[in-house]
């Protein structure tokens, strides 16, 4: 039995300090990845809070035969999901609980990557989701394709068109240069 | 992540933002497992989607259990039916065609004969009772009462063709059929 198992096991059988040990072992993943999917501290808390809920009740659901992780982050990613569709309806929270990457123009492409980073929260969000798994967590797509229930190719397709939209809104805002037009003869 | 080719700004700016991103650091708030604990162990495990499934589930087995107990008109009994039993009749053997037709012609042609045989006197010769008894004629008036004499003979041998015809015919007509052999 491996260790993933045996701690469900114990919190199937309603053992608070397995329950405490699931919580101490993947609030770090769970909270930096709300983090980064809403952009926003006090909602990602509120969010990670409703994915260790969710998970301690759906454990009995969990396949036994596959990593823990994975499917822990895959609750997140949806309850993420979820918080962004209801975050649309409301009118947008105070600036000062935002959380945006670092800037820092000095480093070399400094100026574009801080641009990528404010670009990141306008992609749809599919998109965004397998943006931030593979360039902010480093996940590989096996891992990305886990986690949120799709086959590696669209992975791999929602990843390039994430790609190719960033790029256009930073040729939209004049951060990169437009290619110039075919000559024609 | 593939290696940017390096005359492409965007590339090295995605790396840029890859490495610095992985390196941030993002830890939960001083506090959080014992928020979370406390949310797991103390929210009621039957949410609001739980209790309306729960009703709804009791609700329809309250109708089934009704519709399982509430009386039911009785259907009227139905009285055993008697037991029929059927016998084959006997395979008949099948009548001969040539034969009935044969009989038929043979009593149509009697008839027709003894019908003539009865029917020739009294429709040709007045009543006996009526008629006078004959007179002893006299010589000239022989010839005469000869030939009075000779008419039930005559009206007979008038009406047999008739007889015979019919029984030609239909001997001629068994003859064609085939049921009687020439």
């Amino acid at each position: 039995m491996t260790d993933d198992q045996e701690l469900v096991r114990r919190c199937l059988r309603d053992d608070p300090a397995a329950v405490r040990e699931l919580v101490d072992r993947f609030q770090t993943d769970v909270y930096a990845l709300c983090v980064r999917l809403l952009r926003h501290r006090h909602d990602a808390e509120d969010v990670a809070q409703e994915v260790f809920l969710r998970v301690v009740r759906s454990l009995h659901r969990w396949d036994g035969t596959r990593p823990l992780r994975p499917w822990v982050l895959g609750i997140t990613v949806n309850r993420c999901r979820t918080a962004m569709a209801k975050r649309v309806k409301r009118p947008p929270t105070a600036d000062y609980l935002a959380d945006l990457p670092d800037r820092d123009p000095q480093s070399e492409g400094g100026e574009l990557a801080a641009a990528i980073g404010a670009c990141v929260g306008e992609l749809r969000a599919e998109y965004r989701e397998v943006f931030v798994l593979f360039h902010e967590t480093g996940r590989s797509y096996e891992e990305i394709a886990e986690i949120v229930g799709r086959p590696v190719g669209t992975v791999k397709t929602w990843l390039h068109r994430a790609r190719q939209m960033l790029l256009d809104q930073l040729k939209a805002k004049g951060l990169m240069p437009t290619e110039p037009a075919p000559q024609t003869t | 992540m593939n290696t940017p080719p390096p005359n492409d700004p965007f590339a090295r700016a995605l790396a840029v933002y890859s490495t610095r991103e992985q390196a941030r650091a993002i830890a939960p708030p001083p506090g959080f497992a014992a928020r979370v604990m406390a949310d797991v162990l103390n929210r009621p495990r039957w949410p609001w989607k739980a209790v309306a499934a729960s009703t709804l589930a009791l609700a329809l087995a309250a109708v089934g259990v009704g519709y399982a107990v509430w009386p039911k008109a009785k259907p009227e009994p139905v009285p055993p039916q008697p037991v029929v039993t059927v016998t084959e009749p006997p395979p008949s053997v099948a009548p001969n065609i040539g034969d009935q037709l044969s009989e038929a012609g043979n009593a149509l042609a009697k008839l027709t004969r003894t019908t003539a045989e009865k029917a020739t006197p009294r429709a040709l010769l007045p009543e006996p009772a009526k008629v006078d008894p004959p007179k002893p004629l006299s010589a000239e008036a022989n010839p005469a009462a000869d030939a009075i004499a000779a008419v039930p003979a005559a009206a007979k041998s008038g009406l047999e063709p008739v007889a015979g015809g019919t029984r030609r015919a239909i001997n001629a007509f068994l003859r064609d059929t085939g049921l009687r052999p020439n």
